[in-house]
């Protein structure tokens, strides 16, 4: 995990806030809680992997697997004074490799301008999702997990930067925004991948059982890996420099619109979201949506949903033609801008039972339907979809 | 005659203690004088920030009535902790400051022109001002 000039910040305005604290003064609040999901998934075809998010390289097959939704975390916030406050996250979860991995997604300190206003320096989740704040609190959603149609579109969970909160209620409207800008960094199997100057804002209108989030996002985005260099490289030496260049994601624009709503009626509830997507370089631009229906009888609240992802951009490039010694080459450019994000659609049922006021368990079964490998992880010659999932989690606060 | 009237001050004190009702308070300095339910509902589910509710500890018998009379559901305490999850876990807001006590509630109200409480009404005081009663259920 990179150490970010904005985190480096944090740690030195916590610090000095500390230290510009009276001597011998009472300890400071601090308020400590934390989250997690201990889940199983298993599908029924041996030949992929169905994964939660871009982030993990190894999922769920027909042999079973703890490890897709499981996840533990756990927050502490310092309350260091009316105004300031810092608060840091520490994650264990599948990342990236098929073991646990320890991570710091949020890690920041507060001050409170106002009461309505306040701002945050260090790292804090990218908030370009309707629900990417809680995303991994299984407890604070209806679902086993986040549809990756829509969730699996940004490997992105945490943004290093500021960030500027804002809430008023006005009549029966309660009124939240947030604007913000960093940087992030990921490393995804051999890809090392970045965005700079990036920023956003978002609104969300709550009236009554309604609310309505509108959301923008824009960056500059470099993806960086040998072979994608190697294929480059060969592609501009074989004739096609204007086609190298063009691919090349090295600081290409980047930007993602969502909207998003949900119902919360005593009983009923519905939400949907849609996103789109638009990348420069070979990342494909894409549309994400979906829409999820429970109704809570009691503790039970059986519940459906739909989701779908479509790439927009062209999938194939002719460019180069498909003749002779350039066969490999025109193959490897249409592999290369069909490598992130794919045609899929998922139809999904499941129940949520609340067990107690702070645990629920989830069952939920997934029709997985991949054009071609879709979004599945290290698909086998003969896999074809639909695929079925089937996943049990026990979700917790604390 | 004294026994008497101190044994009427008794009965009278148990009844309204068995009828009590939960009292929502803010400090005598705030400038809120009145809010409707809804708006006091959505301050204790996260949804306006209009002031800092502060809450009593789970398990209260006077917490679980003022969340059941006031949200109007079953369950009211599961569908809150659901959206307090939601803001804490995003840094964006601290969960409500819980209290042992109704006597330490009521001093921390007072002393906060931006915070809201409730309490059993025979917990207030001077300090503070009461700007809804929640109503037994009939």
């Amino acid at each position: 995990m990179s150490r970010s000039r904005a985190v480096s910040a944090a740690s030195i305005i916590l610090l000095l806030v500390l230290a510009s604290g009276p001597a011998g003064a009472a300890m400071p609040d601090i308020d400590f809680s934390g989250f997690g999901t201990a889940g199983f998934a298993i599908t029924d075809t041996g030949k992929a992997e169905f994964g939660r998010s871009q982030s993990q390289t190894t999922g769920a097959n027909d042999q079973g697997d703890v490890g897709l939704d499981s996840l533990i975390a756990t927050q502490a916030t310092v309350h260091l004074s009316d105004m300031f406050s810092a608060t840091a996250q520490v994650m264990a979860r599948r990342f990236l490799g098929g073991g646990f991995e320890l991570q710091v997604p949020v890690f920041f300190a507060k001050a409170e301008l106002t009461h309505d206003l306040s701002i945050r320096i260090g790292r804090f989740q990218l908030p370009v999702f309707m629900i990417s704040d809680y995303r991994q609190v299984g407890y604070s959603n209806t679902w086993v997990r986040p549809p990756i149609e829509l969730y699996g579109q940004i490997p992105f969970d945490s943004d290093d930067g500021a960030d500027v909160l804002y809430s008023t209620t006005v009549g029966s409207f309660d009124i939240s925004a947030q604007a913000f800008y960093g940087k992030t960094d990921a490393n995804i199997a051999t890809t090392t991948i970045q965005t700079r100057r990036n920023w956003g804002a978002n609104v969300t209108v709550t009236l009554g059982p309604l609310s309505l989030r509108a959301g923008r996002n824009q960056s500059q985005f470099t993806s960086i890996s040998t072979s994608v260099n190697q294929l480059l490289g060969a592609i501009s030496a074989a004739g096609f420099p204007a086609l190298a260049a063009r691919l090349a994601p090295v600081n290409v624009p980047f930007a993602f619109t969502d909207f998003g709503f949900s119902l919360d009626e005593t009983h009923f509830q519905l939400q949907g979201e849609y996103a789109k997507q638009t990348a420069g370089g070979f990342v494909a631009s894409a549309v994400g949506e979906y829409l999820l229906a429970g109704y809570r009888i009691g503790k039970f609240t059986p519940y459906a949903m739909f989701a779908r992802e479509k790439i927009t951009s062209a999938r194939t490039d002719t460019t180069i033609p498909q003749i002779g010694p350039l066969i490999p080459l025109a193959l490897g450019v249409n592999q290369l801008i069909n490598s992130v994000g794919a045609d899929q659609h998922t139809s999904s049922a499941g129940l949520r039972w609340d067990l107690f006021e702070s645990v629920d368990l989830k069952a939920q079964v997934d029709r997985v339907s991949p054009q071609g490998n879709g979004l599945f992880i290290n698909p086998q010659p003969g896999f074809q979809g639909p695929v079925w999932v089937g996943s049990l989690a026990l979700d917790f606060v604390f | 005659m004294r026994i008497l009237i101190a044994a009427a001050l008794m009965l009278a004190a148990s009844l309204q203690q068995a009828h009590a009702d939960i009292v929502v308070i803010v400090s005598a300095s705030s400038t809120v004088s009145k809010l409707s339910p809804e708006l006091i509902a959505r301050i204790y589910q996260g949804k306006s920030h209009t002031l800092t509710p502060f809450d009593l500890e789970r398990g209260s018998s006077v917490r679980k009535a003022f969340y059941t009379r006031l949200i109007g559901q079953d369950d009211a305490a599961v569908r809150t902790r659901e959206q307090w999850s939601k803001l804490v876990f995003a840094g964006k807001r601290a969960a409500p400051k819980e209290f042992h006590s109704a006597a330490d509630l009521v001093t921390a109200v007072a002393a906060d022109p931006n915070a809201i409480g409730y309490v059993d009404s025979s917990f207030i005081n001077l300090t503070v001002k009461v700007i809804y009663t929640v109503k037994p259920q009939p």
